[in-house]
């Protein structure tokens, strides 16, 4: 009976690792380990287990999970930078100053990888929430009822963050921007 | 809802795109080290039953000694027992043969 409920217990991480690793890559707090963060994720499923009353899908309610312990690892953090210009690395300015031209239509690789460490940037001087919410819906390209699981958010309460969070990164991105021209 | 700027947009499709494709699957051990991550956990759940008993058994201490305190000093501020016998004492001195 003990090697089955281990059996199963190893069955079922297994079987979430890929939902948990996603929201944890997407939501990973500076300088943590991914795999330490997921891991932590599951430990707190297995003492969390029998509060699962099944009114939702086992993966939801395991996203909602790590969606909460990835915010409170961010939270956590505190400090929110705010980037400026001069903190941009070659590559990141080269993605602002060639994403800003209309012409640049096919980036060259180096050009998607500067734009990947821009965008991760612009994120950090979001809020936790603000973050993930960007990140589901523009990254990951999900819909409001996709987010709407994953983070038992209510649709209402996704769209107001979501319109501020995409306030904020606007006003965040016309700021380089504007440095940029200077 | 508020739309993004279209450079905004742009950088964010690039940075899709140069999104790293890491495996989803779980790395080998990773469930073996969760489940022996489990095993501490419910040490400490024993290491709180036994807490909780013990604070709980002396929260019952506590409150015998108080109840057994009481007792005594309800005993100690109660009139002499002689007075209570002295009607009786003056009946039998009254009524007994000298």
């Amino acid at each position: 009976m003990r090697k089955q409920d281990q059996d199963a217990a190893r069955s079922l991480v297994e079987y979430l690792y890929p939902t948990v690793i996603r929201i944890v890559r997407g939501n990973l707090p500076r300088r943590a380990d991914e795999e330490d963060l997921a891991q932590d994720v599951f430990a707190k499923m297995f003492e969390k287990l029998d509060q699962f009353q099944g009114e939702v899908p086992l993966v939801h309610w395991v996203s909602r999970i790590a969606v909460n312990h990835c915010l409170n690892a961010i939270r956590a953090q505190k400090a929110r930078p705010e980037w400026r210009m001069a903190d941009l690395s070659q590559e990141q300015a080269a993605a602002l100053d060639a994403v800003t031209t209309a012409a640049a239509q096919d980036p060259d690789p180096s050009r998607l990888m500067g734009a990947r460490e821009l965008v991760e940037k612009l994120l950090e001087a979001l809020s936790p929430e603000d973050r993930l919410l960007i990140r589901m819906l523009e990254m990951d390209e999900r819909s409001v009822d996709e987010v709407r699981q994953a983070t038992g958010w209510s649709s209402t309460v996704i769209r107001v963050r979501a319109f501020r969070a995409r306030r904020k990164l606007n006003k965040q991105f016309g700021k380089l921007r504007k440095e940029g021209r200077l | 809802m508020n739309e993004l700027d279209p450079a905004l947009k742009r950088l964010l499709k690039w940075a899709r795109q140069a999104s790293p494709s890491k495996p989803e699957e779980a790395p080998y051990g990773f469930s073996g080290r969760v489940l022996a991550s489990r095993r501490p956990a419910r040490a400490s759940t024993l290491f709180q039953e036994l807490q909780r008993t013990a604070w709980g058994l002396s929260w019952a201490a506590l409150a015998l000694i108080v109840c057994g305190g009481l007792v005594l000093v309800s005993q100690r501020s109660a009139p002499p027992p002689t007075q209570e016998f002295s009607t009786a004492l003056s009946f039998l001195a009254s009524n007994l043969p000298r």
